[in-house]
């Protein structure tokens, strides 16, 4: 007899791609309102049969209902990342604003202060119209694909952040401790070799989560250009994440990354030089990657897809 | 109740449901089962719904803030347990009131006289 109800939330389950969470939400809910009611029924002597099939027939075909359910996941996740979108893109302004007029040496005259500035806020609002139309509610990017872009930018994002923090600390270390017992030569081989493995890691991460991602998606959509709305989302979190995660790692460390290579540059003698040399060079990377990584994660994502199709064609 | 009849109730309610499902929480919170029934019961086997379709009208309301839910134990089951919250209560008040203006301005159409509601 159970058996009726486990095929029912079976079924249900299979028409359900939502999170596991509220997945797991919705057909808790739907067994107990079915257990309750066929054991309501049996109390009014209705024979466990007839009355399990009439409680299953009330509550209705699940081809009916899950989509309705699977329409509202679509609203919220779409609200939920556009939420997101425009904090981070707000936020990373702020703070390209604030290091960059906290530091003007870094850009030089006022004029470049302001044209530099101006130049990023052109690129994030222009992001930001990109970003808003792909999650808008008339788009046609279907719920799995969604969850797919927010997904990669968050792996991707996440790797950046913790590789970037590594390489904080452990360059920290190299110019505290190992300056004492290795020439310094050596320590600024080892530095670069750090710096260039420790960057090339979340990058290298990123590419293989945005092709991953974008041939899954295509999978589900059948549309190429659903692998380059994935691969154009999931460049535009990463760099988001770059500019965000660099700078504010740079403010919060700066005690601890003033005494390692920077402090050997002849250009930046006192210590507020030494900072604008420091986030200097941060703004500078994370700018080119606000600037490169939106265009290349649309271009791995268009790949991943093509790639996708090409072997479903295959397959099939 | 004829077919067509039927059809008409059911998007005149599907229309209104929001509002109801919030009135049916007003004395008390309840798990869904005890929502339908309270519908079904209240308005005197008028409103019956496919069951299913109350579950994600309750997920939405309580998106918009307008329900708080939890789980609770009761005889070694989980259920979820829906309650009205301030904003929940306060849509209900508005929601009446726009109801009340509707539905007299209806009736002095159809029937040329507005009876008083208790409110």
């Amino acid at each position: 007899m159970a058996n009726l109800i486990e095929d029912y939330l079976t079924t249900f389950r299979s028409l359900l791609p939502v999170g596991k969470r509220q997945q797991t939400r919705i057909l808790q809910e739907i067994e107990d309102h079915l257990l309750e009611s066929w054991s309501h029924e049996q109390e009014h002597g209705m024979p466990p049969e007839e009355a399990l099939r009439r409680v299953l027939a009330r509550f209705g075909e699940p081809a009916e209902i899950a989509p309705v359910f699977v329409e509202q996941a679509v609203v919220c996740t779409r609200r939920q990342t556009r939420l997101l979108l425009v904090a981070s893109l707000a936020l990373c302004f702020l703070l390209i604003c604030a290091t960059i007029f906290r530091y003007p040496a870094i850009a030089g005259s006022f004029a470049d202060n302001v044209g530099y500035s101006c130049f990023c806020l052109l690129l994030l609002c222009a992001y930001g119209w990109l970003g808003l139309r792909a999650t808008s509610l008339k788009s046609t990017i279907a719920l799995p694909a969604l969850r797919q872009e927010v997904r990669v930018s968050l792996y991707s994002t996440l790797s950046f952040a913790i590789t970037y923090l590594l390489l904080c600390l452990l360059e920290s270390l190299l110019w505290s401790k190992g300056v004492v017992l290795y020439p310094r030569q050596n320590i600024l081989a080892i530095d670069h070799m750090l710096n260039s493995f420790l960057v090339t890691v979340p990058f290298v991460a990123w590419l293989i989560f945005t092709l991953i991602g974008s041939s899954s998606a295509v999978s589900h959509s059948r549309r190429i250009s659903t692998g380059s709305m994935v691969g154009l989302w999931s460049g535009l979190t990463m760099a988001l994440g770059v500019v965000l995660i660099s700078l504010a790692l740079n403010y919060a460390l700066m005690g601890l990354l003033l005494p390692t290579s920077w402090s050997y540059d002849p250009i930046c003698r006192s210590s507020s030089d030494l900072a604008a040399c420091e986030l200097g060079d941060t703004l500078g990377g994370s700018t080119s990657a606000l600037l490169a990584l939106p265009l290349l994660g649309a271009g791995l994502g268009t790949l991943g897809g093509v790639f996708s199709r090409g072997r479903s064609v295959v397959l099939s | 109740m004829t077919g067509e009849g039927k059809s008409i109730s059911a998007q005149i309610l599907k229309g209104h449901l929001d509002l109801l499902l919030l009135a049916t929480l007003q004395a008390s919170p309840a798990h869904g089962y005890v929502i339908i029934e309270r519908l079904r019961l209240q308005s005197k086997g008028t409103f019956d719904l496919p069951e299913g379709t109350i579950y994600p009208a309750l997920h939405r309301l309580e998106q918009a803030g307008l329900l708080a839910s939890q789980w609770s134990e009761e005889h070694a089951r989980r259920r979820r347990i829906y309650s009205l919250t301030a904003k929940g209560r306060a849509a209900l008040q508005s929601g009446t009131k726009e109801w009340l203006t509707f539905a007299q301005g209806i009736q002095a159409i159809l029937f040329g006289e507005v009876q008083s509601w208790p409110i």
